[in-house]
């Protein structure tokens, strides 16, 4: 999973779930507050991702993320985190 | 704007809904073994009082699986009964769903003073009667009504769905479920 898929995952659920987001472009120094989600929307977009992403990030280390530029960063190595399987 | 965009409930979830519909989650034979916690040991975990907490007693809490039980002494003498309604008192089902809310944040905080005693974290370190909070309610049914009189006992379980918890609760009186809700927090 490259940083370009992940931040197409999150783009995609901030275009959902926050309605201030829909239409707009959305870069890698723009914070979700900024863009107009509020607290809740905010937690939605990110749990959601991880699901879709399948990675783990505690929510203390979430909490110091002030853009998705440091969301992203947290999600890659989270990602590089995890064991890749075995080749058959 | 879809704040839960039809996300379908986990297999877990599911099967928690299904067995909240026929019995007890917690049955009283289990219950019964289990150290009780009074109103004042709930007061020191929920920040609720007087006639907001709806929980009178922990029956049974059993954080590693997931699962509470609790009780609330459904007095004819509550001010409730007399406006809700004039000659015919019901516990209003609104109320219901409150107290399986109360009880699944009772639990995900007494979950989260265990982790804090056995793993502390110092970056953690939000209010703790306020560390939970439930954002959603996502289903609820109201089976049939409550009258004044006995005990009504709410069961919960509480599972993870990434940064969310769900909280799977019921309402019974005399063994006999009254409602069913499903709720989510964080």
């Amino acid at each position: 999973m490259t940083r370009e898929e992940m931040f197409a995952v999150v783009k995609a659920n901030m275009q959902e779930i926050v309605e201030a987001a829909k239409g707009r472009d959305i870069l890698e120094t723009d914070s979700m507050r900024d863009i107009g989600a509020d607290s809740l929307e905010i937690v939605e977009v990110v749990s959601r991702s991880m699901k879709q992403l399948r990675i783990k990030v505690p929510r203390t280390e979430l909490t110091k993320a002030e853009n998705l530029k440091d969301l992203l960063d947290l999600f890659e190595r989270s990602a590089a985190s995890i064991p890749t399987p075995p080749d058959r | 704007m879809s704040r839960w965009p039809g996300a379908p409930l986990s297999e877990e979830a599911n099967a928690l809904l299904r067995a909240a519909e026929r019995g007890p989650l917690l049955p009283d034979e289990v219950a019964a073994t289990r150290p009780r916690l009074d109103r004042a040991a709930i007061e020191a975990l929920l920040p609720h009082r007087g006639r907001s907490l709806l929980l009178d007693e922990v029956l049974a809490i059993e954080p590693a699986r997931g699962l509470i039980s609790a009780g609330y002494d459904l007095d004819p003498g509550r001010a409730v009964f007399a406006e809700h309604f004039p000659g015919r008192p019901v516990w209003p089902g609104l109320l219901q769903v409150e107290a399986i809310g109360q009880a699944g944040l009772l639990l995900m905080l007494e979950s989260r003073r265990g982790r804090r005693e056995a793993l502390p974290d110092p970056d953690d370190a939000a209010d703790e009667p306020f560390a939970h909070a439930l954002t959603h309610v996502l289903w609820a049914r109201f089976v049939r009504p409550v009258e004044p009189g006995g005990r009504l006992v709410i069961g919960a379980a509480v599972v993870e769905d990434g940064l969310f918890h769900l909280v799977v609760g019921q309402c019974l009186k005399e063994g006999r479920v009254s409602s069913v809700a499903v709720l989510s927090g964080v």
